[in-house]
């Protein structure tokens, strides 16, 4: 005789097991497996229960002149409207300070005039070492076009190198067949005295950029390095590369009694941002609309 | 042929006892269940006192462990505590309100089965019992949920806690709420065994306790 495996008892007891691990579930969790169910009754069983609960109202406290059955109802349902709205809007504000904190860093080092600043989310970071670069989620349909530049606050994150219309690709700068060139200053671009122009290459651990310098150079640690390659558009030119970390002996060198070797770390983790902004001309922003 | 025909007779009065005995009209526990459910939610700002309100719920529950038929008490019970589960909203620091579907069915689980034990020593339509059965079952409903709540409190669960004052001021606050429903389920009891034919419950003679009327 053939016996069943789902035998009440044992429908039962997989059961308990089930609501004691729900039990034990964190909030979220427990929230997306009974949201449903939970509409489902409370629309079930809201119209009695509200006038039940006006009933009880009016029962209990006769003349209140604020908290009457009727304004009870209607505050509680406000109060849960506006703490939804509240949510929304504090989500809205921490997105908003996001761009306001990328946007003012670029503003208060450049003025840009004739650019405008697109903030754009991260959608994804190639995995490939050998490849960098990020996919951004604005594309054509918002004035993004090969070349444009990208940049993180005050710091040059790449260029944009492929787009689709509604995002578009950004080649790194710390991409392995990176050379670039830039003016390498002490404190800001109008105060610095010393200014240095190099060509300086990706390290071969890919932690930041090399370069050679003359020993008559005064290069210090600390130091900011500014693009000013003309094979970018002129509105990077001065966004930050990096700092300058190390200043060594450069034993590798044909003579180096001569040279020293600099070591250029960009500021920010380039390929770990998730929020950047594209400069956009203003002319190519007209063209789009 | 005749031996066969007896046999064959006997077969189908037995199962057609063995079907009944499983039945209930379960239409009938739905509506009533609903009901409950409803003055629960919608009595709870006139009945409340010091923010205690009873249960209507739990005496619909122990109304059905002293008729209901043996195999569906813990079905029956899952459902009423899941019902509750579903409307009941704990609370928590940093959640709005915080829904849990476990402690209210596996505490109704655990008072289902030992009602179902006691309901043999008490009369089936007495209030008195009723009462009595209120008392006890609630009992065992509340210890269980509480517990459960506890271990969510605990530090080696990694979940957020759900009872603030403590366990021991949680135990009294539902030990007063179940004092007040036990006192209820002397008008609602009344109530629930005058409509006993409408649940067509399935009354057998052994096992499932004794009426006044002796039957």
């Amino acid at each position: 005789m053939k016996r069943s495996i789902l035998t009440p008892r044992r429908i039962l007891v997989g059961l308990t097991l089930l609501l004691l691990a729900s039990s034990l579930m964190p909030v979220t969790v427990a929230r997306s497996l009974s949201d449903k169910p939970r509409d489902f009754l409370v629309v079930l069983t809201a119209p009695p229960v509200a006038m039940l609960n006006r009933l009880g109202l009016a029962l209990r406290r006769p003349s209140p002149p604020l908290t009457g059955g009727d304004n009870s109802v209607r505050l509680h349902q406000e109060n849960q409207q506006f703490q939804v709205i509240n949510a929304k809007l504090r989500d809205e504000l921490a997105r908003a300070q996001t761009v306001i904190e990328q946007l003012s860093g670029a503003r208060r080092v450049f003025p840009l005039t004739g650019y405008r600043l697109l903030p754009a989310a991260v959608l994804d970071v190639a995995a490939d070492p050998r490849r960098s670069s990020l996919m951004i989620e604005v594309g054509r349909r918002q004035g993004v076009s090969e070349g444009m530049v990208v940049v993180k606050g005050a710091h040059l994150v790449g260029v944009v190198t492929d787009t689709t219309p509604m995002t578009s690709s950004v080649t790194l700068l710390d991409a392995p067949s990176s050379t670039v060139q830039v003016e390498i200053t002490a404190g800001s671009v109008a105060e610095s005295s010393r200014r240095y122009t190099a060509l300086i290459r990706r390290d071969n651990e890919g932690k930041g950029f090399v370069v050679q310098v003359g020993r008559d150079k005064v290069i210090e640690v600390g130091d900011t390095a500014r693009l000013t390659d003309r094979r970018f558009p002129k509105e990077a030119h001065f966004f930050v590369v990096g700092t300058v970390t190390e200043v060594s002996e450069d034993t590798q060198a044909p003579f180096p009694s001569l040279y020293r070797m600099v070591r250029i770390a960009p500021v920010i983790a380039i390929s770990r941002q998730t929020h950047v902004a594209v400069v956009v001309p203003k002319q190519a922003d007209e063209n789009n609309e | 042929m005749w031996r066969w025909w007896f046999l064959n007779r006997q077969t189908k009065t037995t199962n057609d006892a063995y079907r009944r005995s499983f039945s209930m009209n379960w239409l009938v526990f739905f509506i009533f269940a609903y009901v409950m459910l409803v003055l629960d939610l919608g009595l709870d700002v006139l009945l409340a006192i010091n923010g205690i309100s009873p249960s209507f719920t739990l005496i619909l529950g122990v109304f059905v462990v002293s008729y209901m038929p043996m195999s569906l008490i813990t079905w029956a019970f899952l459902l009423l505590g899941l019902f509750q589960d579903l409307t009941f909203v704990h609370q928590s620091p940093g959640w709005e309100d915080m829904p849990l579907i476990g402690p209210h069915c596996l505490g109704y689980l655990a008072g289902g089965l030992v009602g179902a034990q006691f309901r043999g020593q008490l009369l089936r339509d007495s209030l008195v019992a009723m009462v009595v059965m209120t008392f006890v079952v609630g009992i065992f409903v509340e210890l269980v949920m509480v517990g459960l709540l506890v271990v969510r409190g605990l530090p080696v669960v990694p979940v957020e806690p759900v009872i603030q004052d403590g366990a021991a001021h949680e135990l009294v606050r539902r030990f007063l709420a179940l004092v007040y429903t036990s006192v209820l389920a002397l008008p609602v009891g009344y109530l629930l065994i005058k409509s006993v034919p409408l649940w067509r419950f399935a009354m057998s003679k052994g096992g499932l306790g004794r009426t006044l009327r002796g039957g």
